[in-house]
């Protein structure tokens, strides 16, 4: 134990760690800020968003039909408020436009693929004058939106132009029962998993999927800073030794060769440690974004996407982060083992880049909507190539602390 | 020189980004449609107008005349061909009646059917046709007042600041409107699939070789200057004849042999690309094409305007030529680290480490903040910027040929910065 | 007993050692031979770096290699090029390795303030050692090879970069030490080897040439060395040792098989003579 706290204690040095922070800090000011500072992201984002929020926190993790009914009921108030606001516009007037469902006709007809340049102008026109009605119109539009999403859009929000479509998109996705989830001509799994997620009710979470795909773009910018963290520290542990040749005074101590499997044991550990604090800091920066109140909603859900096996939101973030776990994990050992084979710092460094650049660019493949429906017809296929690239890399790590105790040590 | 082309590890780097570029270049694949784009372009010529419609038109019909079961679209074409001849209106309705056509076909058919067609070079012909009547010289009344104006009210530039960002614009408007005269937008380039095949290519693939021969450029820098530290041999080189001046020796060596190693994946990668995607016929075509353009959230999709004319071949120069020079900027960086710090893995970092900064500030800073502009001129915001390299570049460049001026002044700043650290290594210690 | 039983270590078709027996006891060895002649390899062998191509290393019977971590407790190393960690106080340094030594952490402290006396280096003990002389580099050395107190003490070339004085220190040190133990010098300056070991072990052809007393492998030259003032009368076939300055003369010392001048002056054969004899090139004529 000692000699794995003393390994460890020669990655958790000042200069790394005070590397780790700023790292941290600029990758956090440069990517994942965003995540934060713009979620959600404008209109009709903050509409969907504020309705999602508004439907879990006043009818739990499902929607049933008496309670869309009060939905719909909500929307019909909506919809008399802006009949009664296009009517007192002049502009809307003259166009013959009494109505909101006339609006959305008009909306339609000058939008489809016939439309010339003129109609198009026509129509940005009309919306125009729509989106500019004064921002309380309709009673109540206000009371959908947070206080934190108030403050974000100032006088911007909130506004029925934005409100009704955001109603309206709810509406059409219930009312046709999630099938827009199911192409017609995917697999039988996928038709299999529709089926169940209709029969258990899941469908009808009211989470949006703007909550999920932030939290999936989130995880993906954290993962590639604990790509280049991992790396960076643990990837000259190895190489410092040989290059100074203390290597010889280790294997040559009554630890001996088995030295090697210690700091392995300390880089796993560190990785664990680095990969936890990361979780801890930037995942309670995420907390500011509400998202746990989501927790016990199903992510399969008619305003989100179909997951290939049930989950609550709360358990499809515990995937991700055990995905993330695994993947920091391996990238670790990875690092361990160039850092073996690095006879000089030059080699290590044309071994990192590549290493880091492959990395990232698998786990933003892996972490771009994970369990989204069955990527290769497997239904947890984004966690098994986490697990199977970990069992790999074990394999030949384990491989290689073998292969340590017979060659020569020339150098 | 030969210790750097000795190094195993140089060597294998560079075949690994060669090897990335290999998958890169592949999984991007090629786009059917502008292979039938270049083929056609050898009969019709790469400016769009009257006689490139005749030409087309031409060329479909021997086309058709050869396929056994398109008899029915050859007399459809006849009948069109002579509509065109006959009436520029009837034409264009005609036109627009097989587009309508066209997409009421493609409406009755299933999915995989549809995919089948949408693969047809009978749809390419017609999509084709469609494209390239339909097309109109985008430069005539372009106005880039309009884009001033926005970015100078979105970003609430005020002063110096405003005035300059609408003087750039105000020199752009010039350039447009020479353009619309030319008619330098009437330029077939890939048709519909431009901004697809241009994307690849300079966005995606060059970006990729610039920032491996960025990587390379750095290694080969830290590499050899850090060679008598990491063997210990720092005494005997430095206290011999050649002494401590021999860093500037290496310093151009270094050079040389960075841009040496860029050249080699340049021409390994850029072989691949155009064995794969073949470009001739095209390279003539004008990159200001209408079919082409650049984005940004705040103007949305523009024309893509170069500051000078340039045709596919001589854009792809004119990059690699800055390429070049950005990678002297970034060997300067890597001597000048390598100087300063014997270690060269603490050098490396330490060089990822500024640039990583430097990005950092450009995103806190607020948007009118005459240092953002200056910092947009730093080797790493110009790589960031390389896909809208001899543009006006967008709402964070103040000045035209952002890219050559970016270049110039950091090769001046960088060579006083390395005659400085050289000067300081002379009088160095060395323990 | 440490035995070194027919061991042959090849690196691919060349090699580098052939046929190796000996014998370790209490005492002090002194290798001596030159670059390239299979030394270090041996060195590498005991401390279990490499292994042998063929053959066996034997303490007390036992095959070092099965022994593991019971073999390596009784063995101290310092190797020709001895790595630390600069920004490491020879402190930390000496605790670190006590560490991977498997000392208990108090035995430890206590034994490394020792060994730090010992050396001479208590003044400097928490001082990073990136601000050391060479030869307080190699005094640590000398003292994290001794740290688990060792039966078997390695030392390859433990005495370059040392000063005079240090020099003698560290023979001091050794003879001290090698009473109850078994102490393996690696090195090419032959003054320290004819002032501390017992014994005397030369390869040469990749094989072993003698393994004896320093008296006995001088012995092997009495008679045949000789010095004169005058190298240019000598008639017989002759080898070249060493010349010297004295009262204004240059005092050539030579080997020679048959009886030598007349005015040729017979000496005591030293150990150094029998090495570049031993090693020679030529023979001049």
């Amino acid at each position: 134990m000692k000699i794995i706290w003393n390994e460890m204690k020669k990655i958790w040095n000042l200069k790394n760690i005070i590397m780790i922070i700023l790292l941290s800090t600029m990758c956090y000011i440069v990517f994942l800020q965003f995540h934060i500072k713009h979620y959600p992201n404008g209109h009709p984002q903050a509409e969907t968003l504020a309705l999602s929020t508004m439907l879990t926190e006043k009818y739990g993790s499902t929607i049933e039909p008496d309670e869309f009914n009060e939905f719909l009921q909500m929307r019909e108030e909506l919809v008399k408020a802006a009949d009664q606001a296009i009517v007192e516009n002049s502009d809307l007037a003259k166009r013959e436009i009494k109505n909101y469902a006339e609006l959305q006709e008009y909306e339609n007809r000058l939008s489809d693929e016939n439309a010339t340049w003129e109609d198009r102008e026509e129509l940005q026109k009309i919306m125009n004058e729509f989106y500019n009605l004064p921002a309380d119109t309709g009673s109540g539009v206000t009371e959908f939106y947070s206080d934190s999403e108030k403050k974000k859009y100032g006088s911007d929000t909130p506004k029925l132009a934005y409100m009704l479509p955001a109603f309206d998109n709810i509406v059409e996705k219930y009312e046709n029962g999630a099938t827009h989830l199911l192409q017609s001509e995917a697999p039988a799994i996928y038709h299999k998993r529709w089926n169940d997620m209709i029969n258990t009710g899941e469908w009808r979470s009211p989470i949006c999927w703007e909550v999920i795909e932030n939290t999936t773009q989130y995880a993906q910018n954290l993962v590639a800073l604990l790509m280049l963290l991992s790396l960076l520290c643990f990837a000259p542990l190895l190489t410092s030794d040989r290059v100074r040749k203390i290597h010889l005074l280790q294997y040559t101590a009554k630890q001996g060769r088995k030295i090697i499997g210690k700091q392995l044991l300390a880089v796993l550990i560190s990785s664990i440690l680095l990969t936890t604090t990361l979780f801890l800091v930037f995942g309670g920066i995420y907390a500011q974004n509400d998202t746990q109140l989501f927790w016990n909603n199903y992510v399969s859900s008619f305003n989100g996407m179909m997951t290939s096996i049930p989950l609550t939101f709360g358990q499809y973030v515990i995937v991700i982060c055990i995905m993330m776990y695994l993947m920091g994990i391996a990238v670790s050992v990875v690092a361990f083992l160039l850092s073996r084979f690095a006879a000089n710092y030059i080699v290590l460094l044309a071994g990192l880049i590549p290493t880091f650049v492959v990395s990232v660019m698998l786990c933003d493949k892996l972490f771009f909507n994970p369990l989204n429906g069955f990527k290769n017809g497997i239904a947890l296929f984004d966690p098994m190539v986490c697990g199977i690239i970990l069992l790999v890399v074990v394999v030949v790590g384990v491989g290689v602390l073998v292969r340590e105790r017979r060659i020569d040590i020339l150098v | 020189m030969k210790k750097i082309i000795n190094s195993y590890a140089i060597w294998g780097f560079l075949l690994v980004c060669i090897l990335f570029n290999v998958v890169l270049i592949l999984s991007i694949g090629i786009d059917p449609y502008a292979d039938y784009v270049k083929k056609v372009s050898v009969h019709t010529g790469l400016q769009l107008g009257e006689r490139f419609n005749q030409k087309l038109t031409a060329f479909v019909q021997g086309e058709n005349l050869k396929n056994d079961n398109s008899e029915q679209l050859v007399s459809e074409t006849n009948e069109t061909e002579t509509n065109f001849l006959q009436n520029e209106d009837q034409k264009q309705y005609n036109q627009e009646q097989l587009a309508s056509e066209t997409n009421e076909t493609e409406a009755n058919l299933s999915q995989k059917e549809s995919q089948k067609w949408r693969n047809s070079e009978q749809f390419y012909q017609e999509s084709l046709i469609q494209e390239t009547t339909e097309v109109s010289d985008v430069f005539d009344g372009y106005d880039t007042g309009k884009i001033a104006d926005t970015y100078v009210q979105t970003f609430r530039l005020k002063g110096k600041l405003a005035e300059n960002m609408r003087n750039k614009y105000a020199d752009l408007q010039k350039i447009a409107d020479e353009k619309g005269k030319h008619d330098d937008s009437l330029s077939l380039y890939f048709a519909g699939s431009t901004y697809g095949q241009h994307h690849k290519l300079f966005f995606s693939v060059m970006r990729s070789i610039i920032i491996e021969g960025v990587l390379l450029s750095v290694l080969i820098v830290l590499f050899s200057i850090g060679y008598e530290n990491s063997n210990r041999i720092e005494d005997i080189v430095y206290s011999s004849k050649a002494g401590r001046p021999i860093v500037m020796k290496k310093l151009i060596a270094v050079v040389v042999t960075g841009i040496f190693f860029y050249l080699l994946l340049l021409g390994a990668s850029l072989g691949l690309y155009f064995s794969v995607n073949d470009y001739s016929g095209i390279w003539q075509s004008n990159v200001s094409s209408s079919f082409n353009g650049i984005g940004d959230i705040i103007m949305g999709f523009r024309p893509f305007l170069t500051w000078h004319n340039f045709t596919v071949l001589s854009y792809l120069f004119a990059t690699i030529g800055v390429s070049l020079i950005l990678i002297l900027c970034f060997s300067l960086m890597g001597f000048v680290a390598g100087i300063c710090i014997r270690n060269s893995y603490v050098g490396f970092f330490a060089l990822f480490f500024v640039n990583a900064l430097l990005v950092t500030v450009t995103a806190i800073l607020p948007p009118d903040s005459y240092f953002l502009f200056t910092l947009m001129l730093s080797p790493i915001c110009l790589l960031i910027k390389q896909p809208v390299w001899f543009t006006d570049g967008g709402f964070d460049i103040l000045w035209k040929n952002f890219e050559i001026r970016g270049v110039g002044a950091s090769v001046v700043v960088m060579a006083i910065i390395v005659v400085v650290a050289a000067i300081k290594f002379r009088k160095r210690e060395i323990i | 007993m440490l035995l070194v039983n027919h061991v042959t270590k090849n690196f691919g078709k060349f090699t580098v050692l052939s046929d190796l027996t000996l014998e370790f006891e209490n005492g002090v060895y002194g290798l001596l031979a030159p670059n390239g002649a299979g030394k270090t390899t041996l060195i590498k062998m005991l401390t279990t770096l490499i292994f042998p191509s063929s053959g066996e290393i034997l303490w007390n019977g036992n095959e070092i290699v099965k022994l593991g971590e019971n073999y390596r407790d009784l063995i101290g190393y310092l190797p020709q090029e001895f790595g630390y960690y600069k920004n490491h106080s020879p402190f930390d340094f000496l605790m670190y390795l006590s560490a991977l030594k498997g000392m208990e952490k108090k035995a430890a402290s206590k034994r490394v303030e020792e060994l730090l006396e010992l050396v001479s280096l208590s003044d400097v003990r928490n001082k990073k050692m990136k601000k050391f002389s060479g030869g307080m580099i190699q005094r640590v050395g000398i003292a994290q090879a001794m740290l688990n107190d060792p039966k078997i003490l390695i030392l390859d070339e433990p005495t370059a970069g040392l000063d005079p004085k240090e020099r003698v220190r560290f023979r001091n040190l050794i003879s001290s030490l090698s009473k109850d133990r078994i102490v393996i010098l690696s090195t090419h300056i032959v003054s320290d080897i004819e002032t501390i070991a017992n014994h005397v072990v030369l390869f040469k052809d990749h094989k072993l040439y003698c393994d004896d007393s320093p008296a006995n492998v001088c012995r092997t030259l009495v008679g045949k060395v000789f010095e004169t003032q005058d190298i240019s009368s000598v008639k017989e076939p002759y080898l070249l040792l060493t010349e010297r300055q004295e009262e204004g003369y240059t005092i050539t010392r030579y080997v020679c098989e048959g009886k030598g001048q007349f005015d040729a002056k017979s000496v005591v054969p030293n150990l150094e003579d029998v090495f570049l004899y031993v090693y020679r090139d030529e023979v001049l004529e």
